[in-house]
């Protein structure tokens, strides 16, 4: 405890040992967010003596994940056997590997790349008689209905509704037979029938409900519909030890279907205390001036809270949100995230 | 969890022998029928103290020609399910996560499988176990697992020596929890050497370290040092010292402690069975598995009892063989597993709960029937290679005395005599009958229950449907219905009579007479003839019941308890079991009948 204390400000050790409500910890850049759920971790694995619980940290992106494990491997009390520390593809990898038979699909799937993706869509494509449309474009629109959880079914009601043509759900449909013929997943597919799998299996939730008692979610700010789901089923509601960790205005994947609802859904939904990261390591004083500068000019405020983040010294900062064509073009301008590998 | 299902092929004498297990399974079953080889196959498996693996011998085959490599491979499935509800704690959970298979209702379980084959490749047997789903292999079953998992076996020479001996055994894992403190074991040390010291005075013990020190000094060319050598008649070490620990009792009525491995066999047995329950319940081994061999052996039947109470108290999954009717009393019903050999294969019987339908095997009445039947006496059928199923404790006593007279021994033969308390056949039957345990019938019915017993047949599918009403339009219900299934009528069908009244009727009034002098004394006919008079004087009847025939007095008489005359007068009849020129044809059918069928069991 008296590391932690040591090593932590106050605010990223109240968060790090706070086991009795779920918490929503909003931190800016530079502000030690891996640095907490490393330790978040680690004090999970040394304040529960018990000894049949797992913790289960969970990612958008490798690189992550991996910086996370090379810090907790140093603290003492980790524990290898303990612990997943791993992106939501990876996870749901795993637990397809192990469970997919029990919803009629093969467990020693491939995965298939963009390559294989590409070329996949192109026989589909032709299947269906579209043989100019180039793949990627058809690519990015599957991907699309995939992340918001739309079947080939839902996505063809979608389009009529639209008015649209119903070729691209047809291309989707084909897509999907010819991966399961050949048994192969697409990233998008791991998060899917994970879902599935929990679905239709109850009696797995809770073996992985059982198993994670205690998960912590980093980046949650990326979190797609799809992603937000698998999270409702592996962490039950009501559940006092979910963290939850994510930075609104760097909402980086939000080509990937991320969207801020998502993350006030996973907020109402359990419930989640907000808590602040104030300092930043990071940058230097002027850096953050400016990017606080540019986050005043956001047009929807989500929070409606009126402060910025300091440097190394007590303070707020200010919440906003704005569109997303916007926003990009301040990140083009201001990056402090380095995360940029998307391939889970 | 516990192991809720076994399936063995081809190990040892189990060459495809599949059973449901409880949380006490008991298995019983006659010598070398193949009840140690199952636990000796699931030690192989989950085993982890002195567990021996799988060996080319084990591989069953039914000719000693063939060659292991050529025999086929031995495979084993294990279900688990879990101990109370349909799921797994969460301690399990976490360390079988993702193992799980999912039955057709969802429910969860671990299936295990093992195999051990040659590899003609590599030119070796190969040992194979993994976790088993509906689509195929799991993970394979490692130490991690099978550590979750651990199987004890208590073999039947259990040797209490070995366990406080080694540090294989219970008693060393058990003091290698021990942990001191460092003061503790300084204080301790720091003890032990002036212990050392002052014992090292005498001088005999110090004359032997000079001589030591000199020796060892030359041989190793070592310098002369002052301490080189030294005996130490107390271990020097606290971890040491705790392990050398051992168990001393006193022994009832006596002032002085001895060791606990001193004890006759029947104590150091129980000593194994305690140090099993304080090494799983110190560890926290919720989940161990213990098999014993033999828990009745060098024990009293009050003990007996005592330590299967104590064996099914266990929180513990527990398999356990006996030959022991003390034991199969006390054990439910459902928890007996019988093996049978038959030629070179064995057979596992047990009594299923429920039918492919869903319906209870046996219903309520009929389960609380055999309970109250089949208790220590009567358990022995579960051992029996034939069961004469009779009406009451008469034909027991009697049928015995019959069979010696026919030059038959039934404990030879291996024939039970199991009465069922009146007609209620049914329940008996059933158990008793293919596919449960398979032991073959004889019984013997009154006239009276003959009709019922046929319609208990027809139900049971053990006769052709309609073959009862056909036999009995032709007034052929014995010959065409009941002989052929061999169950035989004491008197004629359809009229009510005992196997006392039926013996009295064949005219051994004369034996009853007797019988009633030789238990009772000579003259208590005639007391009782007087005291009925006076009964009925009482009642301010005339006291005529003197006057009756002495047939009658006797017939009266015996009402009262039939089964103590019936045992002297089938003495008398036989002559003490020398001659059986008197018996009653029927009772000789019985026997004839139960004496073949015993015969043909063993062959097979």
């Amino acid at each position: 405890m008296d590391i932690l204390k040591k090593e932590l400000d106050p605010d990223q050790f109240n968060a790090v040992s706070n086991l009795e409500r779920p918490l929503l910890v909003l931190a800016g850049p530079g502000s030690g967010k891996t640095r907490l759920l490393t330790h978040r971790l680690a004090y999970i694995l040394r304040s529960q003596p018990r000894k049949d619980f797992k913790v289960l940290g969970l990612t958008f992106t490798n690189k992550a994940a991996t910086e996370m494990m090379e810090r907790l491997v140093q603290i003492p009390g980790y524990r290898k056997e303990r612990v997943f520390v791993g992106t939501f593809h990876r996870f749901c990898q795993e637990t397809l590997q192990a469970y997919a038979c029990y919803i009629g699909r093969s467990r020693h799937f491939t995965i298939l790349d963009t390559e294989g993706q590409l070329s996949i869509l192109t026989e589909c494509l032709a299947e269906v008689g579209m043989t100019r449309v180039p793949p990627e474009g058809i690519k990015n629109a599957i991907e699309t209905a995939q992340k918001r959880m739309l079947s080939p079914v839902l996505y063809a009601k979608m389009l009529l509704s639209r008015g649209d043509s119903t070729s691209a759900a047809e291309v989707y449909r084909a897509y999907e037979f010819h991966k399961q013929a050949s048994e192969v997943l697409d990233f998008n597919d791991l998060i899917l029938l994970s879902i599935e799998l929990l679905r239709s299996v109850p009696a797995l939730q809770r073996i992985y409900q059982d198993t994670y008692e205690f998960v912590c979610i980093d980046e949650c700010q990326d979190t797609t519909l799809a992603q937000l789901e698998l999270t409702k089923m592996l962490v039950p509601q009501g559940s006092k030890t979910l963290l939850a960790v994510a930075d609104e205005d760097q909402l980086i994947f939000e080509w990937n279907e991320a969207r801020v609802e998502n993350l006030n859904e996973l907020e109402a939904h359990y419930g989640l205390t907000l808590f602040n990261l104030n300092r930043n390591y990071r940058c230097p004083p002027d850096v953050l001036d400016l990017a606080n500068k540019l986050i005043v000019n956001n047009k929807r405020p989500v929070r409606g809270e009126e402060e910025r983040p300091c440097c190394g010294e007590i303070g707020d900062r200010r919440l906003l949100y704005s569109g997303g064509s916007d926003r990009r073009r301040r990140r083009s301008r201001v990056r402090f995230e380095d995360d940029q590998d998307t391939d889970g | 969890m516990y192991i809720s299902r076994v399936h063995v092929k081809n190990f040892r004498c189990l060459k495809d022998v599949s059973f449901d297990t409880c949380k006490t399974t008991v298995l019983i079953g006659e010598n070398n029928a193949g009840k140690s080889a199952v636990l000796e196959c699931i030690n192989a498996i989950l085993g982890q103290l002195r567990a021996s693996r799988f060996e080319p011998k084990d591989l069953h085959t039914a000719s000693k020609e063939m060659l292991p490599e050529k025999r086929d491979p031995i495979e084993v499935e294990l279900e688990f399910q879990p101990s109370t509800g349909t799921a797994f704690t969460k301690e399990e959970h976490e360390v079988f996560l993702k193992q799980f298979d999912f039955d057709d209702n969802g429910l969860e379980r671990l299936r295990i499988s093992a195999t051990y084959s040659y590899d003609v490749a590599a030119q070796e047997f190969v040992y194979e176990a993994h976790f088993q789903k509906k689509d195929g292999p799991g993970d394979r079953l490692t130490q991690r697992y099978t550590k979750a998992i651990p199987f004890y076996l208590a073999e039947a020479l259990r040797d209490l020596g070995r366990e406080m001996g080694t540090r294989g055994g219970f008693w060393g894992k058990l003091m290698d929890t021990v942990k001191l403190s460092d003061a503790s074991k300084h204080e301790i040390e720091k003890l032990l050497g002036d212990v050392n010291a002052e014992m090292l005075k005498d001088k005999t013990l110090n004359a032997i370290q000079i001589k030591l020190k000199e020796m060892l000094e030359t041989v190793m060319n070592l310098e002369k040092v002052k301490e080189g050598v030294v005996i130490s008649p107390l271990a020097q070490e606290t971890t040491e010292m705790v392990r050398r620990s051992d168990i001393y009792l006193k022994a009832p009525g006596a002032d002085v402690y001895f060791p606990l491995t001193t004890f006759g066999m029947g104590i150091q047995s129980v000593g194994v069975l305690a140090l099993f329950r304080t090494y799983v319940e110190t560890l926290g081994l919720t989940n161990a598995i213990l098999g014993v061999e033999e828990p009745e052996a060098h024990l009293h039947p009050h003990l007996q009892r005592f330590i299967f109470g104590e064996l099914h108290g266990l929180a513990n999954q527990v398999f356990l063989t006996t030959h022991s009717t003390f034991i199969t009393d006390e054990a439910g019903l459902y928890e007996i597993v019988l093996l049978k050999r038959k030629g070179p294969v064995a057979l596992a019987r047990q009594i299923p709960r429920v039918l492919p339908s869903g319906k209870p095997f046996l219903e309520k009445t009929e389960e609380r029937i055999l309970r109250n039947y089949i208790n220590a006496e009567n358990s022995e059928v579960f051992f029996a290679k034939c069961v004469i199923l009779a009406e009451g404790k008469s034909e027991k006593l009697t049928f015995p005395i019959f069979a010696k007279a026919m030059n038959i021994n039934l404990d030879q033969v291996g024939v039970s005599v199991l009465p069922v308390g009146g007609s209620q056949f049914r329940p008996f039957l059933k158990i008793l009958s293919p596919p449960v345990f398979d032991v073959s019938c004889v019984v013997a019915c009154d006239g009276d229950a003959a009709k019922a017993l046929a319609n208990t047949l027809e139900s049971l599918d053990l006769v052709p449907k309609d073959s009862v009403k056909k036999s009995l339009q032709n007034d052929r219900l014995l010959e065409d219905v009941l002989e052929p299934r061999r169950c035989f009528v004491v008197g004629k069908v359809g009229v009510k009579e005992n196997l006392e009244s039926f013996l009295f009727a064949q005219g051994f009034v004369a034996e009853f007479e007797q019988a009633i002098s030789d238990l009772d004394g000579a003259s208590s006919l005639d007391e009782y003839v007087q005291k009925r008079d006076a009964t009925l004087r009482g009642q301010g009847k005339p006291a005529e019941y003197h006057k009756l025939d002495r047939k009658q007095h006797i017939l009266d008489y015996i009402n009262d308890a039939k089964p103590r005359y019936a045992e002297r007068v089938a003495e008398l009849m036989t002559k003490d079991g020398t001659t059986d020129e008197r018996i009653p044809d029927v009772f000789k059918k019985v026997l004839r009948a139960a004496e073949a069928a015993s015969l043909a069991a063993v062959k097979g």
